[in-house]
């Protein structure tokens, strides 16, 4: 019997999906992925975790919970940094620890600490990971390669559209990639203004290239490898003069974007005053407050155009840019 | 310059170094309700306790008429590395621009602006003075903390309650007035224990005593305005207290490269490997290995702070409920936040510290028993 091995659908799953579902299926074990996020598996993850932590890593925690009488192995890595002078946030690199000290009667994890920072390479962290599932090196290391390769067709950027539209409205929606991904956690925030007849760009959309001469620029070197695609995003979309409007997707209690979110936000004002809306995602089902506050967004970006006079009611000029 | 700092623990050394150097000093006030308010008020909604209370010192320090702001920054993954730069921007939005001079660690890539930092900190006193201030400053911190050590454990013990408390405000005072040369250390240190040994203590038999650790996030450890004064409740029920967080230990460990010392840190790290395998960033680790450290020397039970909302201490608070019962030592977790109501903390500060008596003489009681 094949072994099984389960990989949590939260948190840095919906980046590196394609590279490990490869890697492990090259190494001859079945691959189990938890379902999307629904209502068990937040309601499961909100009990077992600290009542401090983010959002998305109590929902991890409900994906665990989830695999863990299914399969014979769970996927939790150990990510600490991924680009030079760089680490995610501490939550990330600490996940395996909690994950392990919350959730009891888990299955053997699959742990290992990628740290490109420190180590240079990826390939030590990944291959570790490999010998706890079969000892032949070289095969191992075949399937990184074949993985690598994977990652790189999935690396060409979409084109982003530059020119400005007269009849439709771009809207760029940054954040976190699994805040934008998982449409429970999120409440199909895309779908939604996409039905409204809106064009969604997303910050996952950027490549490094694009949002390295603005950041920088940014006077102190990001040391989140997400804040960095968060900032650079909004910086590059801000700059976009087709972009009407920025919708900033954030979560409770999430510490990168503590920081992150007040200096986009003053450097947006600075820069070109567009409609921005910051959402922070919680564990409340109930969409109507999101509703609201989304319509009246949209609302304003299509008077703006439609109807802005360019003399508000009260004080200086509202949105003139 | 007019240069200010936050507060983290004694305002003494601080002071001192920068008098040294020949600047005017403004210390700014202690924490209070004021500077949280005001830091809470202007702070981003997540952003962890220490940002809000620093940024609240930072605008009553302004009030006073400081121009420039030293503190220390960092590099990951931790959020305190990127504090100064938004704290920054807020400030100007405020109308109350201010200089920051922030000394990142130069091992990560940073030396240029080390240097330029260390430049304009010394100002126009020449680098003979300026090592020599560093040095006197060295041996200052060293010495207030084995003095503050000592009265930690003092203080369990004192006749008169807040004994303890008047003559750390004495030897700080000495040390911040008296102290302006190496060769004045050692006369103000002998006259500091002096003032030490004439506290009036009874102190019980050995069976009596408690100690406990206090571990956790090194801001909310240190700077006892903003932990409820925990050193003093806890010295009030009659507690033997020890910080993991002392201003000396920090300095050897960040500051003094390895080859020259090894600090008492390191060894604490490597405790922690069991639980916490990498560095997370913050002090999630020393915490983990200062619990063990502290099993190891026979503490009673250990209170863990952290500020509402850090991510590395966080990863700590999960982990420690399996230390706690692998070590079988009481741990209590208090997550600090602008709620400044005692009672409720206090409550629980007491019921542990019943827990943990009734504990130790339960154990007592056995042993008497099985030894009849």
């Amino acid at each position: 019997m094949t072994v099984r091995v389960g990989i949590p659908k939260g948190l840095l799953f919906y980046e590196y999906e394609s590279f490990w579902r490869v890697f492990f299926e090259s190494l001859g074990v079945e691959v189990i992925f938890s379902p999307d996020t629904n209502k068990d598996i937040m309601k499961n993850g909100l009990k077992l975790c600290e009542e401090e932590a983010c959002l998305p890593v109590k929902i991890f925690h409900g994906h665990v919970l989830e695999l863990a009488d299914k399969v014979d192995m769970l996927f939790i890595p150990r990510i600490r940094s991924l680009h030079y002078r760089e680490y995610y946030c501490p939550m990330i690199c600490g996940l395996p620890e909690m994950v392990k000290n919350s959730v009891s009667l888990l299955p053997s994890v699959i742990d290992d600490t990628i740290d490109y920072y420190k180590h240079r390479y990826y390939k030590g962290g990944v291959v570790r990971m490999g010998l706890k599932i079969s000892s032949d090196q070289s095969k191992i290391k075949k399937a990184y390669c074949k993985a690598c390769k994977g990652l790189q067709n999935k690396n060409d950027y979409q084109k982003i559209p530059t020119d400005k539209n007269e009849k439709s409205y771009t809207i760029a929606i940054i954040g976190h990639t699994y805040n934008l991904t998982d449409h429970y956690m999120n409440m199909n925030l895309i779908k939604k203004i996409k039905g409204e007849g809106f064009q969604v760009l997303t910050s996952c959309m950027v490549s490094c290239g694009k949002t390295q001469p603005y950041l920088s620029k940014v006077p102190k070197r990001i040391f989140w490898s997400c804040g960095r695609e968060i900032l650079g995003a909004g910086l590059y979309y801000m700059h976009q003069q087709n972009i009407d409007g920025i919708i900033y997707v954030s979560c409770f209690g999430c510490g990168v974007d503590s920081l992150i979110e007040p200096y986009l936000s003053q450097q947006l004002k600075k820069v070109r005053p567009i409609p921005y809306l910051v959402i922070s995602l919680d564990e409340h089902t109930g969409e109507a407050g999101l509703n609201t506050r989304l319509e009246a967004f949209l609302d304003m970006i299509r008077w703006r155009r439609s109807c802005a006079n360019h003399i508000s009611s009260y004080g200086g000029n509202l949105y003139s840019c | 310059m007019i240069v200010s700092f936050p507060h983290m623990g004694s305002p003494v050394p601080y002071k001192k170094i920068f008098e040294c150097l020949g600047h005017d000093v403004i210390v700014p006030p202690v924490p209070s309700q004021r500077t949280i308010d005001m830091g809470v008020k202007y702070s981003p909604e997540f952003a962890c306790f220490p940002f809000k209370v620093l940024l609240g010192t930072y605008m009553e320090a302004i009030e006073l008429g400081a121009k420039v702001i030293i503190s220390s920054g960092g590099h990951g993954p931790c959020r305190a590395g990127f504090y100064s730069e938004v704290q920054q921007r807020i400030l100007q939005q405020l109308n109350m621009s201010v200089e920051f001079i922030i000394f990142d660690s130069p091992n990560h890539g940073g030396y240029q602006d080390f240097w330029h930092n260390l430049i304009r900190l010394k100002g126009k006193s020449s680098w003979f003075h300026f090592m020599r201030s560093v040095n006197l400053v060295y041996h200052m911190i060293h010495i207030l903390d084995q003095l503050e050590r000592q009265l930690e454990i003092k203080r369990a013990y004192e006749v008169v309650p807040g004994t303890c408390s008047k003559t750390w405000e004495k030897i700080q005072e000495d040390f911040s007035n008296l102290v302006n040369v190496s060769k004045d250390l050692k006369a103000i240190e002998n006259l500091s224990k002096e003032r030490i040994e004439k506290i009036n203590v009874e102190v019980p038999g050995e069976d009596e005593k408690i100690r406990i650790g206090i571990v956790g996030e090194i801001y909310v450890v240190m700077e006892k305005n903003v932990n409820m004064k925990l050193e003093e409740k806890l010295g009030a029920l009659g507690v033997e207290v020890e910080r993991s967080q002392y201003l000396s230990h920090w300095v050897d460990y960040n500051m003094i490269p390895k080859w020259i010392k090894h600090s008492h840190e390191e060894a604490i790290l490597k405790k922690g490997e069991k639980y916490i395998e990498i560095n997370i960033g913050g002090h999630a680790k020393q915490t983990v290995g200062h619990i063990v450290d502290y099993k190891e020397r026979g503490f009673d039970g250990i209170i863990h702070l952290m500020p509402f909302a850090c991510l590395p201490e966080l990863v700590s608070q999960s982990i420690i409920p399996r230390i706690s019962q692998e070590l079988d030592i009481p741990v209590i977790s208090f997550s600090i936040d602008e709620q400044t109501g005692l009672a409720n903390n206090l409550t629980r500060i007491e019921a542990f510290v019943d827990l943990i008596r009734n504990k130790k003489r339960r154990l007592i009681y056995n042993k008497c028993v099985a030894g009849l």
